[in-house]
């Protein structure tokens, strides 16, 4: 009974955890300009965090170590140093979005200007990644992370016209943008999707939690229906956007706008669930992304990590996510707008994605590491098919983004 | 690791800041020359009085909270300051162009006052009605989108 409520908790902190910043507001942006011209890149992002996600877990479960631990052992510290600083810069900056999130949700709750809100969501995540314990941490923000189902809620309420929404998921190219503009956008959504520090982060909690080879069914169920769940939540923001938004004209540029279908769809009450979601949804994505830059770092340097250890007897793993929380907190302290660092986080993330990805396919198939639970031929073409579709997002993402102007 | 792939290595990770230096700043360039650039600023300005029509239209009709629909409103006006920026930074080469960027800019600034007022009629200072706020947003609206329709129109005639 227990290991059932066991499962059924851990997909739904799966559910409520999986949105964060990116993803508000890539596909608000996304469903504001495109419809739903673009929704088909969801399922194919959510299919391959699944494969990859399942696969880190399964190689924390199985060698009792997590990614980088063995990503500097399988390639080498030169190698590994390459993959260490993509990684690491990728996160930073996924952080600084995170951290920039909470403090426009927090001015959605409390009309404070975002900048006051900066060092108290800093200092907030700081205090929980010191004080409180791993399973609490996530399993708090991640079931207050569901209150995003209001995005799912306020589709109904907004009675759409389910057969003319269904016709708008074809994915054409809208005559009004340029090429260059839907791809760029489509790279977004997928790097959104397959944002790198989920994996660190699944991997290292997954050591944190003590995982063991009889924890994988439980692991398999998170990923395979809690991430699916958490992708239709996403899809819910676009199709919100594209039913209120688009049709008015609307851009989304901000966090604000993002809620406004809601607040038309289900009122204030409504509204005040979607904000309250969003403040959980940055906060847990904050924590996951401060978390991850002490994982990688300590990982790869083999310095005592965890937050099963004391802090005094982790003080690098803490000291890197302190130095890595001020460093946001500075990018953001010379007034970039946070949505715009939530853009770039998104499309830099798709650069960086075969530097994560590619060593974990590796690993996984590694006898030495794996023994006999090494991934089988279909993980392996799936894991292959992704490799591809992650290098083809990687090398085109910067054109993209050049040719588009951002997407502009 | 050898020279070459040092090399290599440098040139990426210096490409990659470059383009991080460059997205971060919004220092990409722009595509569709003097008349693309106005219609996009043109069109990002009529978001702008959308979005404040919206939250205008949601507060009066108690569907969200002043908090929230503050917010929308002064990130309309913050939006728009940022279009009114780049307008300024557009230089124009011919007369057409020169033209196109005066409607252009008449037309944005139109809009400030409008959401100035919304922003008054929302913070429930005298003085503003809503249907007055709503009425502004909704002439400067108008004003945007004629502008942009016939910058669209003569940009073609004249390609």
């Amino acid at each position: 009974m227990s290991k059932l409520l066991g499962i059924f908790l851990g997909i739904l902190t799966a559910i409520g955890g999986f949105v964060d910043i990116g993803d508000l507001v890539t596909n608000a942006v996304v469903g504001s300009r495109f419809g739903l011209a673009l929704a088909w890149v969801l399922p194919v992002g959510v299919v391959g965090i699944i494969v990859f996600a399942q696969m880190s877990g399964r190689v924390a479960a199985v060698s009792g170590r997590a990614t980088f631990e063995i990503i500097r052992e399988r390639l080498g510290p030169r190698l590994g140093l390459a993959n260490l600083g993509a990684s690491f810069l990728i996160n930073l900056l996924t952080l600084t979005a995170e951290v920039g999130g909470i403090a426009l949700a927090l001015q959605l709750a409390s009309g404070i200007q975002p900048l006051l809100w900066m060092p108290v969501a800093a200092v907030a995540v700081w205090i929980v990644l010191w004080r409180v314990k791993f399973s609490i941490m996530e399993n708090v923000v991640g079931l207050l992370g569901l209150c995003l189902v209001a995005f799912a809620v306020a589709v109904f309420l907004l009675h759409p016209d389910w057969s003319a929404l269904a016709q708008k998921a074809v994915p054409l190219m809208p005559s009004s943008e340029h090429p260059s503009t839907y791809w760029y956008y489509a790279v977004a959504l997928f790097g959104a999707a397959m944002t790198p520090y989920e994996v660190f982060f699944f991997s290292s909690g997954a050591r944190e939690e003590g995982w063991t080879k009889s924890d994988l069914a439980e692991s398999r169920a998170n990923v395979l229906i809690g991430f699916p769940l958490g992708g239709l939540l996403s899809l819910s923001i676009a199709v919100c956007a594209t039913l209120v938004l688009l049709p008015r004209g609307i851009q989304v540029e901000s966090l604000s706008q993002v809620a406004m279908p809601v607040a038309q769809a289900g009122g204030t009450l409504l509204l005040i669930i979607v904000i309250l979601g969003m403040v959980a949804a940055t906060f847990g994505a904050a924590l996951e992304t401060a978390l991850s830059s002490g994982y990688t770092l300590a990982q790869y340097f083999g310095w005592p990590w965890g937050k099963f250890r004391r802090p005094s007897q982790a003080s690098r793993f803490h000291l890197v996510m302190i130095v890595s929380l001020l460093i946001g907190l500075g990018i953001l302290a010379t007034g970039v707008d946070p949505v715009q660092v939530t853009e770039a986080s998104v499309v830099f993330s798709a650069l960086a994605l075969p530097l994560t990805y590619l060593p974990i396919l590796i690993v996984a198939n590694d006898p030495q590491y794996m023994g006999d639970a090494v991934n089988g031929k279909g993980t392996n073409a799936l894991g292959l098919v992704y490799l591809v579709l992650i290098l083809a997002a990687s090398i085109a993402a910067i054109p993209l983004m050049i040719v588009s102007g951002m997407g502009a | 690791m050898t020279t070459r792939r040092r090399t290599a290595a440098s040139c990426i990770s210096g490409c990659l800041a470059a383009a991080l230096a460059a997205a971060l700043t919004g220092c990409v360039p722009d595509s569709g020359g003097v008349p693309g650039r106005l219609e996009r600023g043109l069109s990002s300005a009529d978001s702008s009085a959308q979005t404040a029509l919206l939250a205008v239209r949601q507060l009066s009709e108690g569907k969200t909270t002043p908090q929230h629909a503050h917010t929308a409103i002064d990130d309309a006006l913050t939006k728009l300051g940022e279009q009114q920026t780049e307008l300024a930074s557009i230089e124009p080469r011919t007369a057409d162009e020169r033209r196109w960027r005066r409607s252009a800019d008449d037309a944005i600034s139109s809009l400030d006052p409008a959401l100035k007022d919304a922003r008054s009629a929302a913070n429930g200072e005298a003085g503003i009605r809503w249907s007055q706020a709503r009425r502004e947003l909704r002439d400067a609206s108008d004003t945007i989108t004629h502008t942009k329709r016939e910058i669209i129109a003569q940009a073609g005639e004249a390609e």
